[in-house]
């Protein structure tokens, strides 16, 4: 019945704040990877801290479909005006996917590195790795901290 | 870290390789990206090849290089794992690979220290600018790329001494019937060698690496300890000049020199034969033809001329 008395403009705050809020299952390495985990799968790109570090990225190395990988292993490197970096796999898994736009746009990641500059999804093969990384708020604070 | 100084507690080294083959050199330098113990060690290495073109790691070498003219003139093509474009190395150019920790990696800092140190030397009129260059005048004298990794980085630049600019210049003319390549592009800049411009001193590449490497050790506030003998690999060297002669642990290292790392790692791209015949080529291997005549090459490595032979006599 309470909810009778809520106003239409807080409905509306309510619904944004959920739009701008990271989902619970993101995941942070201290190397600057993310993984947004959903059941077993895992999508998998580089932090917004790590595409600024990098500057303009003009390469995108995506991985083959189907290749195994352990936590830890390159799964991608990125070539930017600066450096060629490497994307380390935050958890194991076998890549699914990947992101093709990134082919042709890879500032892509220079745009929007947590969302749609994501570079591979994995079928992670030991959820128990998620233990060993770090959610938004410790992400944020080990940023603070470096 | 003062900024663009170098780091505060760390012990430098320098490396001399012996070497002259640029893959065994670009592996030497892989080598110690991977194995250099860079908590409180930096290191300079110095090295010299004998002709040939490195390009960078996306790039494609069919559209920057003249492979046949390189391969029939013995010049060796080359990858390295750093980015940026495609250089000319003979023994008229120095390579310096700057190696450090992550958070101590500066290119500014270390094309700086190379333009103060050859400047006082030799009075050059040396610039630098933020695309990490080093010109005289309008003309480049370096080409920098770097490579970093979760344990450490590295940040190398070529620097033109003597080189033979015309061989330079010939080979590096690409095919220009690549139609469309998601590979990076060189950006063709004028050049110049430090040893046209020098009016007092005499500049040759041994001068120039007596110089900055003396320099580089200078630059770091640490007392050298004196070595004990014999030398064993534990002792700490820093402020000693190593000399390389062979690849340490190469059976562990990727091989620079195959053909699945030069040509296998060419990112996709097409390529035109006139009157509408395109042949698709991934990682190096032709993936799709638009002609039936062409059918027996998909599945093998890219080679123009069989394809050129291939339609002339169909």
């Amino acid at each position: 019945m309470a909810l009778r008395l809520v106003s239409r403009a807080c409905i509306r705050q309510f619904n944004t704040a959920l739009s701008t809020t990271r989902p619970l299952s993101m995941y942070y390495t201290k190397s600057h990877e993310w993984v947004n985990v959903s059941g077993g799968v895992g999508r998998v790109g580089i932090t917004d801290h790590a595409q600024a570090a990098l500057g303009d990225i003009v390469y995108v190395d995506l991985p083959d479909v189907d290749a195994e990988f352990d936590v830890g292993d390159e799964v991608s490197s990125v070539e930017s005006v600066k450096a060629v970096g490497d994307v380390a796999l935050p958890v194991s898994g076998i890549v699914k996917a990947v992101n093709d736009t990134l082919s042709d746009t890879p500032n892509l990641v220079n745009q929007s590195a947590e969302d749609g500059g994501w570079i591979c999804e994995i079928e992670l093969t030991d959820t128990s790795e998620l233990d060993d990384l770090m959610d938004k708020a410790a992400y944020d604070e080990f940023l603070e901290s470096e | 870290m003062a900024a663009c100084g170098v780091g505060i507690g760390r012990r430098p080294h320098v490396i001399l390789s012996n070497l002259r083959c640029v893959y065994q050199n670009l592996s030497l330098e892989n080598w110690l990206l991977q194995n250099w113990n860079f908590a409180k060690s930096d290191c300079l290495l110095v090295y010299r090849n004998k002709p040939c073109v490195v390009i960078g790691r996306f790039q494609n070498p069919w559209r920057e290089v003249n492979v046949a003219e390189a391969q029939q003139k013995g010049i060796d093509i080359a990858r390295r794992v750093s980015g940026g474009g495609t250089v000319y190395h003979d023994l008229g150019n120095v390579n310096f690979s700057f190696f450090t920790d992550k958070p101590s990696h500066c290119p500014a800092k270390n094309l700086t220290f190379l333009s103060d140190t050859l400047n006082q030397w030799a009075d050059l009129g040396l610039k630098t600018n933020k695309r990490h260059d080093m010109s005289i005048g309008e003309a480049k004298v370096t080409g920098s790329a770097s490579r970093i990794i979760r344990t450490g980085s590295f940040h190398h630049c070529t620097l033109l001494v003597t080189s033979s600019l015309s061989s330079l210049s010939s080979v590096l003319h690409g095919d220009p019937h690549i139609t469309t390549s998601i590979a990076t592009a060189s950006v063709p800049s004028p050049v110049t060698n430090l040893a046209s411009h020098s009016c007092d001193v005499i500049v040759t590449p041994g001068h120039v690496i007596s110089h900055v490497t003396s320099s580089y050790l200078a630059r770091y506030d640490v007392h050298f300890p004196e070595p004990e003998l014999p030398w064993t690999p534990e002792q700490d060297t820093a402020g000693e000049v190593m000399v390389v002669d062979e690849l340490p642990g190469v059976a562990d290292e990727p091989d620079h020199k195959t053909w699945g790392w030069v040509f296998g790692r060419t990112p996709k791209f097409t390529r035109s034969f006139g009157d509408g015949v395109e042949v698709v080529v991934d990682k190096g291997i032709v993936v799709e033809v638009s002609d039936r005549s062409l059918k027996e090459v998909v599945g093998t490595r890219f080679n123009q001329t069989t394809i050129q032979q291939m339609l002339y006599f169909n």
